[in-house]
């Protein structure tokens, strides 16, 4: 019995978000696979929800292949070297949060309010261990991004694109 | 005419005496007599031989249990001497003498057939597991006071514990998983999921889980979705860290068990998932399904509007709107933010 409670959590570590610490020649993890391009409409009252994890530092301008979509707004920060950490995904229905893990041992909450037609409104909460940092409820157009950013991390800042798409 | 459970019983405590050694003639002779009058054995005329030949037998054989059990420790490992020994020395209690006597006796009787091996070769078929027990016995005894040839052993531990790492951390970018099925059609099995004794095991697991689990169809949505992405297969490579990792050296015992355990939990998995899940019959349309490959579409033009925003006290929040066509709005947090005793704080605390 001990060995199988032990082959279980080991399971359950292994669904954890992996985030990854990786050089500017490292190769970088991808998340649960997302098919880029335009899609049939996404069914019923379900967003799904990408969160990016980038990490904003000075130093050499370099700005990560899979964050193009974004350089030019990201661009706008005051920070030069930008790379993605970790890319999470997930199906959101109404009234149901879900929990990401972001370095530095935050986590963002984030709960679908409502989807519209043109907008959804989703809740972002943003944690430091126990503490609440941020709650705010943004209201983003279909398949639109917005940016929660800031929290210090390694001499530099942690940027979160979330893009709600349905 | 007696009863039949009291013959039955009679019979049950005549067999316990016979098999403990105690019977008397007189026991086994009505212990024989019962059988030969008991009609379902009347019809197996070859079992009722046997018992009777059995019970004559085990009538006054000596047993020397102890003897035995030295006999048997003997056949292979040595024993034989060091039994002899002690039975030799049973009346005296000084026996270090000829109990070590005794240990060193298989090497020194070893016939010499072929020139010995080098002794970097023994030590690494020590090492491996390879030698015989009284090689080993011999080693162990010449071993303990040679530090050179415990630093060797040291060595080739070291080398076959970092070879290890080596292999699992290459094996971590393989993908095994259908090694296994490949395998049990190469040799014949028929189902290569089946495992031997499982059934009664997953039953159990089934009804626990029937008994225990009452999740809404959300959670249960959820859990399967958390359970797929878990076992799903990871598409790049993982990275390596540039430090080495802590490693944990499992015993042996431990690492015995793992994989056994791991096919377990892999098992009950596929067993409780149909049972947590709900059927496709009763499945909400809202609800996301677990399998479904998250597809992303992305707006040309980011608009959004911050409704509600609340945050710590020792925090600063700034909403940047970049002015630039399709600009996504940006949420900038600053934690600790350095704050003036003087001034008031105006922030909209949580």
């Amino acid at each position: 019995m001990r060995h199988l409670v032990l082959a279980a959590l080991m399971f359950c570590a292994l669904g954890v978000s992996t985030p990854v610490m990786a050089g500017p020649e490292k190769e970088l993890v991808q998340g649960p696979k997302l098919g880029p391009g335009p899609t049939k409409p996404l069914p019923g009252k379900r967003v799904n929800l990408q969160l990016l994890v980038v990490h904003a530092t000075g130093g050499a301008t370099y700005m990560d292949p899979a964050l193009r979509r974004w350089s030019r707004h990201l661009g706008h920060l005051r920070y030069e070297h930008f790379e993605l950490m970790d890319r999470h995904a997930s199906q959101l229905v109404p009234e149901r949060a879900k929990t990401f893990s972001v370095t530095g041992g935050r986590e963002v909450t984030v709960t679908l309010l409502q989807r519209g037609p043109e907008r959804a409104r989703l809740r972002i909460q943003m944690f430091k261990k126990s503490q609440k940092l941020v709650d705010t409820t943004v209201a983003v157009n279909r398949n639109g991004t917005f940016i929660v950013a800031g929290p210090r991390h390694e001499g530099g800042i942690l940027v979160l694109p979330i893009t709600a798409s349905y | 005419m007696s009863e039949p459970t009291e013959i039955v019983g009679r019979l049950d405590a005549l067999l316990m005496r016979v098999l403990d050694g105690e019977a008397s003639s007189a026991e086994r002779e009505e212990l024989l007599e019962l059988a030969d009058a008991d009609e379902r054995l009347a019809a197996h005329e070859r079992l009722r031989v046997a018992l009777r030949t059995a019970i004559m037998e085990v009538a006054d054989t000596p047993v020397d249990v102890v003897g035995e059990v030295l006999e048997a420790l003997s056949i292979e490992d040595g024993w034989g001497a060091i039994s002899n020994a002690l039975r030799d020395e049973v009346m005296n209690f000084d026996i270090s003498d000829s109990v070590m006597a005794a240990i060193e006796s298989p090497a020194l009787e070893a016939p010499v057939e072929e020139p010995a091996p080098a002794e970097e070769v023994v030590l690494s078929a020590l090492c491996d597991g390879e030698v015989s027990i009284q090689e080993r016995m011999a080693l162990a005894s010449r071993i303990a006071a040679d530090t050179e040839s415990r630093d060797t052993l040291n060595a080739y531990a070291q080398i076959g514990r970092l070879m290890r790492q080596s292999v699992e951390a290459e094996v971590k970018h393989v993908d095994l998983s259908g090694t296994w099925a490949a395998v049990a059609q190469a040799i014949g099995v028929e189902d290569p999921e089946h495992v031997e004794g499982w059934e009664p095991v997953g039953r159990a697991l089934r009804d626990v889980v029937l008994t225990e689990a009452h999740m809404s169809q959300a959670e249960s949505a959820e859990l399967t979705e958390d359970i797929l992405v878990a076992v799903r297969p990871r598409e790049l490579v993982l990275l390596e860290p540039e430090a080495p990792e802590e490693t944990v050296q499992l015993q042996p015992a431990q690492a015995r068990h793992l994989l056994p355990a791991m096919a377990m939990a892999a098992l009950a998995l596929v067993v409780a998932v149909p049972f947590l899940s709900p059927s496709s019959e009763d499945s909400n349309p809202d609800e996301p399904s677990a399998t479904e490959e998250l597809q992303l579409d992305f707006a040309e033009i980011n608009q959004a509007e911050v409704e509600n925003l609340e945050y710590a006290q020792d925090v600063f929040v700034h909403v940047i709107q970049d002015d630039a066509e399709g600009a996504p709005m940006i949420i900038f947090i600053e934690e600790e933010a350095p704050m003036d005793d003087d001034l008031e704080d105006t922030g909209g605390a949580l």
